[in-house]
């Protein structure tokens, strides 16, 4: 048994030795980092954390930050609930429809990125096109321009861009909902839309939980790309998240150390909601 | 229902279905449309006038679009190769043995999904300087298998769990050695699982951008979404230029999914379990 039991921790060290070497010794030099300050060669512990915690604009991006996290993973969910239950359909050609919807997840954020900066131009961009027929809307809006727009604009790419995930996740578990239960409660005299909010979602709920948390990780951690393509940062920090703040410290900031000491602030907050993910996925595997 | 009311109820999903999935593609159109628009002017219309291709034909000749393009091939391909074989040993691991430590090396492996890639370049700064590995394929690389090994290993070892063991065992009796096991028999039947994973890894590899902007320096070792998210910088903006760069981009991994789709979705819906 011994014998067994070497073989399969074997077969799993290269992998984490590569992620320890990878993942773990950066984190932690990256927290001996933010206890120097970048011109002294001397220790100086806290001083980095306590000018953090006195740092306005640190307080603004983490808002940014969470507020951009939280919509573009309520709107995810929402365009996810509503593809999946259009997707789940038994008609001609589904999977072609299933694949084709996945597109916007497979390009590159980049390029996703690219588009929407192109679609919002002023002038030139596609949305600035509508409005000058409809004329509801300002016809020369400027979406990147504005502060209280230029994140929303980021939000819709976000969405855009992520919500086949979920739509994925929610197919996939709507499609193992026995479909008795809808009968019977068609008999009962249930609508359509009682029989979605009472049945389906209810059903779905740790699926729902689970990819909720995934994508607010998933998100937070790895928004870079997007923002920075689309607006480096917003008119004013407008649109400047977390990620963002640390890059411009990293490169326009004097002191390595002080960027460090945000990562690392950034870096708990996002383990706190990973550990919270790991737990739950463990506690519903039993 | 009818028949006839239920083939118009069907017709009436499939038209909305259509329509809901097109608004979604939307972009896409929008930039092929925009790649076939002849220069500036035209721009002001939403259907260009007088479609053109010469910005393909102007990106073609470009040589340093070459370089760009088998980059990101270069870096996608062995980031893929390396995760693949790694994810492979370290799947069957997981999936067949049951040892100490088990469940803490998967939460090891997943809390890594939580570093966020921004923290970790302040340090692989400093290892690039110390190394002298900054604008190399390799650095690049490790860091890009770092990114999809866990997701990767989650996958092979879901799909691995799939294969009966009883015809291992009845290999292991009549006197197989463990690395032909491997190889000769887990492998060939693993191959959904491979398709799976490596789809995974090539796609995350192909759209990595923040990690090659940092540390690339030009065109000898950058990937496409570097390219493409500079072009936004010049102080004239071509943008059928960017598009046609931009559809570059997306192409392979489209054309690559659209072969392999089931196993991919397959993939990303097991990889959770």
């Amino acid at each position: 048994m011994l014998k067994k039991e070497w073989k399969g921790f074997l077969y799993c060290l290269p992998i984490f030795l590569f992620m320890v070497v990878t993942c773990f010794y950066p984190l932690f030099d990256v927290f001996r980092t933010s206890l120097y300050e970048e011109s002294l060669p001397d220790f100086v512990g806290i001083k980095n954390y306590k000018t953090l915690f006195q740092d306005l604009k640190f307080y603004s991006s983490l808002k940014i930050t969470f507020f951009f996290t939280i919509l573009t993973v309520f709107f995810q969910l929402i365009l996810g609930l509503f593809f999946a239950s259009l997707l789940n359909q038994k008609i001609k050609f589904i999977a072609l429809w299933r694949g084709l919807h996945f597109i916007p997840w497979i390009v590159p954020s980049a390029v996703a990125a690219l588009i929407g900066l192109l679609i919002y131009q002023p002038a030139i961009g596609l949305l600035s096109k509508i409005p000058s027929w409809m004329k509801v809307i300002d016809p020369e809006p400027s979406w990147l321009g504005n502060p209280s727009t230029a994140l929303i604009a980021i939000i819709i790419v976000g969405v855009w861009k992520f919500f086949p995930f979920f739509t994925l996740h929610l197919l996939a578990g709507m499609q193992s909902i026995p479909g008795d239960i809808y009968e019977a409660a068609a008999l009962d005299g249930a609508k359509s839309w009682q029989k979605f909010f009472y049945l389906t979602i209810p059903h779905l709920r740790p699926t729902i939980l689970t990819i909720c948390i995934f994508n607010l990780i998933w998100t937070s951690s790895r928004v870079f790309d997007l923002v920075w393509i689309i607006t480096e940062g917003g008119p004013i920090g407008a649109s400047r998240v977390l990620p963002v703040y640390i890059y411009q410290q990293m490169f326009w900031g004097d002191n390595i150390g002080y960027a460090a000491a945000i990562s690392i602030v950034f870096s708990l907050i996002l383990m706190t909601f990973t550990v919270i993910y790991i737990v739950g996925i463990r506690r519903s595997e039993d | 229902m009818s028949l006839r009311g239920r083939q118009t109820r069907q017709t009436h999903i499939y038209i909305v279905v259509v329509i809901f999935v097109g608004l979604i593609l939307l972009p896409i159109f929008y930039m092929f449309l925009i790649s076939i628009t002849p220069a500036r002017e035209s721009w002001l219309s939403l259907i260009p006038k007088n479609p053109t291709f010469s910005a393909y034909f102007k990106a073609f000749s470009d040589e340093k679009l070459a370089r760009y393009f088998a980059n990101t091939w270069i870096l996608a391909g062995s980031a893929t190769l390396i995760s693949l074989t790694l994810a492979f040993f370290g799947g069957y691991g997981l999936s067949r043995f049951r040892f100490r430590g088990q469940n803490m090396f998967l939460f090891i492996i997943l809390i890594t999904q939580g570093f966020a890639p921004i923290t970790l370049s302040i340090s692989y700064f400093r290892i690039a300087k110390v190394l002298n590995l900054y604008n190399t394929y390799s650095f690049l690389i490790i860091i890009y298998v770092s990114m999809c090994l866990p997701f990767c290993t989650l996958i092979m070892r879901s799909f691995l769990s799939a294969i009966p063991r009883e015809i291992e065992e009845a290999a292991m009796i009549d006197g197989c050695t463990q690395i032909d096991l491997l190889l000769k028999i887990v492998l060939p039947m693993s191959w959904p699982g491979i398709i799976a994973t490596g789809l995974y890894a090539f796609i995350q590899s192909w759209n990595q951008y923040l990690y090659p902007l940092l540390f690339t320096s030009d065109w000898t070792r950058a990937p496409m979404t570097v390219l493409i998210a500079a072009q936004k910088g010049s102080y004239v903006v071509d943008w059928n230029q960017i598009m046609v760069l931009a559809l570059f981009t997306c192409l392979p991994a489209i054309i690559l999914f659209s072969i392999f789709h089931k196993q991919f979705t397959h993939s990303i819906a097991g990889g959770f379990k």
